[in-house]
């Protein structure tokens, strides 16, 4: 009896997740997502950045902006990836995890 | 929507490709307006300034002498060039000439409105718009616009070198008539160059894949400190930079727009030689508007010239990609 009511949660699963998917909740889900993620990550530039524009180059989401001699990031875009943190020459550019 | 100015061409990014396009296009009696986010044009310095003779040509520029700063003995890429002197002469003759150059502007917005387009940009925190026909866009390796137009120019930090370096003085060079290429692991596939201005001053710097994980300048710090004869050196000015290390764009055109230089990642994968694919570019580039705006024609059939003119550095940009991609093991 166990066994079958856990075979039809599954199966309910997959409807559900198959409607979610098709209806935009999905997106609704993945913002919420990157919501929290907000809430972990931040992003930083420091002094030592020359804007080279290393860091625009591999970002994908058009985040940051060379407004010359400053970087501007546009936080409502960014992803937290890190990218802009791995290619950078001088290390000005970091994301970390907040503390609370 | 209020359209601050109307122009035939605009240009964006005062660089080589930028400043070639505007210098042949005035040449041939049309306004150019070139737009540049930086304060001096050629300031800072991003790059190891080695490039071929050949530029010179294409530019049709006598005494070039002056800005010229070392002759190798090795063809193809045989000169170490003053970019500051180089591009600031350029733009001088471009001004001489009756084109404009703006600086401090930041172009960031891409509107099309029937057969022309729109060009938003910031100046010192005020929003103008801009009205071509056609645009020209010589951003460099960043190119911010180029992607939202969109172009496909992504690029991964595997097909991305971040570079370190600087013009240093009181060193000891072995030969100041040839260029010293360092391979060492730690740089793989990328490399440590040192081009000689003369026996105590040299442009040195390194370039390493993004994906290293280890940045440029303490690479260089360590480098620096194991080579004998670069111990003692001071750095006069300092280079930070990027090289895409992509393939070539398949089409670096568009709707009245023309892709250029380092936004249409016409740079050597191996070498990461630019300047003159970027010149060479940007010259053919300012051909072609020119043929557009005389027909009056701005769609991507007219300007479809653009590619098949600049076919012939395409051979090389592909050969050297391929061979990067086999250097670090992606094919």
């Amino acid at each position: 009896m166990k066994n079958r009511r856990n075979f039809v949660k599954i199966i309910a699963g997959f409807f559900i997740t198959g409607i979610l998917s098709f209806s935009g909740i999905r997106n609704f889900v993945l913002f919420n997502k990157r919501r929290s993620l907000k809430r972990i990550f931040d992003i930083e530039v420091n002094d030592n950045c020359t804007a080279c524009g290393g860091c625009i180059t591999v970002c994908h989401t058009l985040a940051i902006k060379n407004v010359f001699p400053e970087l501007k990031i546009d936080k409502k875009l960014c992803t937290y990836c890190g990218y802009c943190e791995e290619v950078c020459p001088v290390e000005g550019i970091k994301v970390y995890v907040k503390k609370i | 929507m209020k359209i601050d100015e109307e122009k035939d061409v605009l240009i964006i990014g005062a660089g080589p490709a930028g400043l070639s396009a505007g210098l042949e296009l005035v040449r041939k009696g049309i306004k150019v307006l070139i737009i540049d986010k930086k304060k001096i044009i050629g300031k800072p310095l991003k790059c190891g300034e080695l490039t071929r003779s050949f530029i010179f040509e294409i530019l049709d520029i006598k005494n070039s002498e002056k800005f010229i700063r070392r002759k190798y003995y090795l063809p193809p890429t045989d000169v170490v060039i003053n970019r500051f002197e180089f591009e600031n002469f350029l733009a001088e003759e471009i001004k001489k000439k009756g084109g404009k150059i703006v600086t401090q502007t930041v172009a960031d917005e891409f509107l099309r409105r029937g057969k022309e387009v729109i060009i938003g940009v910031l100046n010192k925190g005020n929003r103008y718009y801009i009205k071509t026909k056609i645009l020209i866009l010589s951003e460099g390796v960043e190119a911010y616009l180029s992607r939202k137009i969109p172009f496909d120019v992504f690029l991964r930090p595997k097909d991305f070198a971040s570079c370190y370096g600087g013009i240093v003085d009181n060193i000891k060079v072995p030969n100041p008539n040839r260029i010293y290429i360092i391979r060492d692991r730690r740089l793989y596939p990328g490399y440590f160059w040192v081009f000689p201005h003369s026996y105590n001053s040299a442009n040195i710097g390194l370039g390493v894949l993004g994906t290293d994980g280890k940045s440029a300048k303490k690479l260089f710090k360590t480098l620096v400190s194991e080579i004998e004869w670069l111990k003692q050196g001071k750095i006069q000015e300092e280079i930070v930079g990027c090289i895409s290390v992509s393939k070539p764009v398949e089409k670096p055109y568009a709707d009245n727009v023309l892709l250029t230089g380092g936004a249409a990642r016409f740079v050597n994968s191996v070498s990461g030689e630019g300047i003159y694919q970027a010149i060479f570019s940007g010259k053919k580039a300012a051909e072609v508007a020119y043929t557009a705006l005389m027909e009056k024609e701005y769609s991507e059939n007219l300007l479809k010239a653009y590619r098949d003119n600049i076919r012939e550095i395409y051979p090389e940009l592909i050969e050297g990609f391929l061979k990067k991609e086999r250097l670090i093991g992606a094919i």
